[in-house]
């Protein structure tokens, strides 16, 4: 025994369970008393016994996918995710449980569950739990005034709220005053979000694109039979007033990223998606240009390009454009819509599936999701013709 | 009434009848942690994970549960006083595992991976050899009761690399982790016994199995 740090030695952890000529049985009793009392003994002893039998697989179960296919007898993922989460019946935990003692697939992917449910933080994870926004009450309340739409006492926030809206409630008579004031200048004048919004608008009136724009609420699609694009005198009003102050910004600031964004935008509504690319990379902020915003509207250009020149090359480059924008908006609806589109435009019928699924559980406009669940219709119906 | 004093049943329970503000706020904020730790370690099998990506599949997590007018929190059905945990657990990791394994353009083939991950033959017959002789050893210690149970703690920890822990939260082992170590030793001491009662054997590349019988210290 170390007498310094009252814990089993080096030596003494090394040699666990070999009876030694020099040391003796008493020695061996010594050592399991204080083994029986001693947490981080007990620890020792088995991590260096592990070592020593050298059993386990050779790929540590840091990564997936994980190593091994699953055999014939072997239970489903879920399965074994369940019985890592303890919500097995008894019955079927215990055979769950043999089994995957025994078994190089499900051994690794019940291991894998076991840590990723375990109470236990690595401090690398520790240190980025402390940096979640969603750990504070203001995020908190903004997902429970989004999940509970019909709540009134936790108004609904949104990223665009309209500036003014603040100071209105000041109650302050100068404030008030000044207020309303900046309100009728605001209210005369157009802001990107304004113009944003006109041409969604724009979008529904006429929806000749299948796949969406931000904001905009479901109308039916109209396919386009002369393969040109309509003349501007022929746009509806909500077009050629954003069309006049998309022109008027632009003219005062040549380079205006959001102007230049809107003027894409534009664009692609009357199928123009060659000027659309030409706009858009006029931006020349690198985060700007890799912003969800102008990574979309890059999609939707290609998307027109490449139903117009019938290019499966260029469908692929609007999947990985959108591929991006999912990674920072997973949960995005217009975004997954789009996905799915795309995903069909090359025939990649399991990814745009999972994108309908996923888009029916976020989706809160009835018309955006029974197209969803037509499309999603679609793909079971070719599923099922094929098998 | 306090949300904050509910039990989880109790509470979902609330927020499922009376969509609740208060009680909603209390769901979001009692499970956030727990949801944020499975997501954070979920992220980490495939890649570094960020504090944004981190709070949008929390944000997934919530939107999933809560999606038409909260059905999988409705079909939820409390089997024990734990499960509301578990389930938000499995909930929490498929958001992240659906999250990456959507397929990418760049994705690789699976099984040119699974090929490289692959031990050598030796190396495999080597380990097999010596899972045969422990499997034959541990035989002799049948008739001890909890044979079975204590068999399956010890391929779980020397086999698949589950800690004492996490075997302790297994729901068929019903032992605190101070039993799952000690079950472990006990077995551990058995086998060293048995194998060192047997003569060495020369294997073509089995050191690794020599060294375990002889009891010599290892690397």
């Amino acid at each position: 025994m170390d007498q310094q740090s009252l814990h089993l030695s080096d030596a003494q952890i090394e040699q666990y369970g070999k009876t030694s000529e020099t040391t003796g049985p008493e020695a061996g009793q010594q050592i399991e008393t204080h083994l029986a009392d001693c947490p981080a003994c007990r620890d020792r002893v088995l991590v260096s016994q592990r070592v020593r039998f050298a059993l386990m697989g050779d790929t540590p179960v840091k990564t997936a996918p994980l190593p091994d296919r699953p055999g014939r007898q072997c239970p489903s993922e879920d399965d074994l995710r369940n019985l890592a989460a303890g919500l097995c019946p008894r019955d079927q935990a215990t055979k769950l449980t043999e089994h995957a003692a025994q078994c190089n697939h499900c051994g690794p992917v019940l291991r894998m569950y076991a840590e990723d449910f375990s109470e236990d933080l690595s401090k690398d994870d520790e240190a980025v739990v402390r940096k979640l926004k969603s750990s504070s009450a203001g995020w908190q309340k903004k997902l429970v005034s989004r999940v509970l739409p019909r709540s009134s006492g936790v108004p609904a926030k949104t990223s665009k709220r309209p500036f003014f809206s603040t100071w209105v409630l000041v109650p302050t008579t100068a404030f008030a005053c000044a207020a309303i004031a900046f309100a009728v200048w605001y209210s005369q004048r157009e802001t990107p979000e304004k113009v944003e919004k006109l041409l969604a608008q724009a979008y529904t009136e006429n929806r000749t694109m299948e796949m969406r724009v931000p904001y905009a609420k479901h109308s039916d699609f109209r396919q386009l039979r002369s393969g040109a694009p309509e003349s501007l005198l022929n746009s509806p009003p909500t077009v050629r007033r954003a069309s006049n102050e998309i022109a008027s910004q632009l003219e005062k600031d040549p380079a205006d990223p959001k102007w230049l964004l809107l003027s894409a935008r534009l664009d692609l509504i009357e199928w123009n998606y060659q000027p659309a690319i030409s706009a858009l990379d006029k931006i020349v902020d690198d985060r700007v240009i890799r912003s969800p915003e102008v990574l979309t509207t890059r999609a939707l250009a290609l998307y027109e390009k490449a139903e117009f020149e019938h290019d499966r090359e260029v469908s692929g480059e609007v999947v990985d454009l959108l591929d991006r924008v999912l990674q920072k908006n997973p949960a995005d609806p217009v975004t997954l819509f789009n996905h799915a589109v795309a995903c069909e435009k090359i025939l990649a019928y399991e990814c745009a599936a999972r994108d309908w699924t996923r888009l029916l559980e976020v989706e809160r406009d009835s018309g955006w999701a029974d197209e969803a669940r037509q499309h999603l219709k679609r793909i079971q119906e070719k599923k099922t013709l094929q098998h | 009434m306090d949300p904050r004093k509910l039990p989880a049943q109790e509470l979902l329970q609330l927020c499922l009848q009376s969509e609740d503000q208060a009680a909603w706020l209390e769901f979001v904020r009692r499970f956030q942690p727990l949801i944020a730790g499975v997501v954070v370690k979920s992220i980490r099998r495939w890649t570094i994970p960020t504090p944004a990506l981190v709070d949008d599949l929390v944000q997934d997590t919530y939107l999933k549960l809560c999606a038409n007018d909260f059905r999988a929190l409705r079909q939820f059905e409390f089997h024990h006083e734990n499960a509301l945990f578990g389930f938000l657990k499995v909930v929490a990791s498929n958001v992240v595992h659906d999250y990456f394994r959507r397929p990418r353009p760049d994705d690789v083939e699976l099984d040119d991976t699974r090929i490289a991950l692959g031990s050598s033959f030796s190396e495999n017959a080597d380990k097999k050899i010596l899972i045969g002789e422990i499997e034959r050893c541990l035989e002799a210690h049948s008739a001890e009761p909890n044979f079975a149970r204590d068999c399956t703690i010890f391929w779980l920890y020397y086999r698949q690399g589950l800690t004492a822990k996490a075997i302790s939260e297994l729901p068929t082992v019903d032992l605190e982790v101070k039993g799952v170590e000690s079950a472990l030793l006990r077995l551990t001491r058995f086998l060293k016994e048995k194998m060192n009662e047997k003569p060495v054997n020369s294997t073509t590349s089995g050191s690794r199995t020599s060294s375990m019988r002889s009891g010599s210290p290892g690397p």
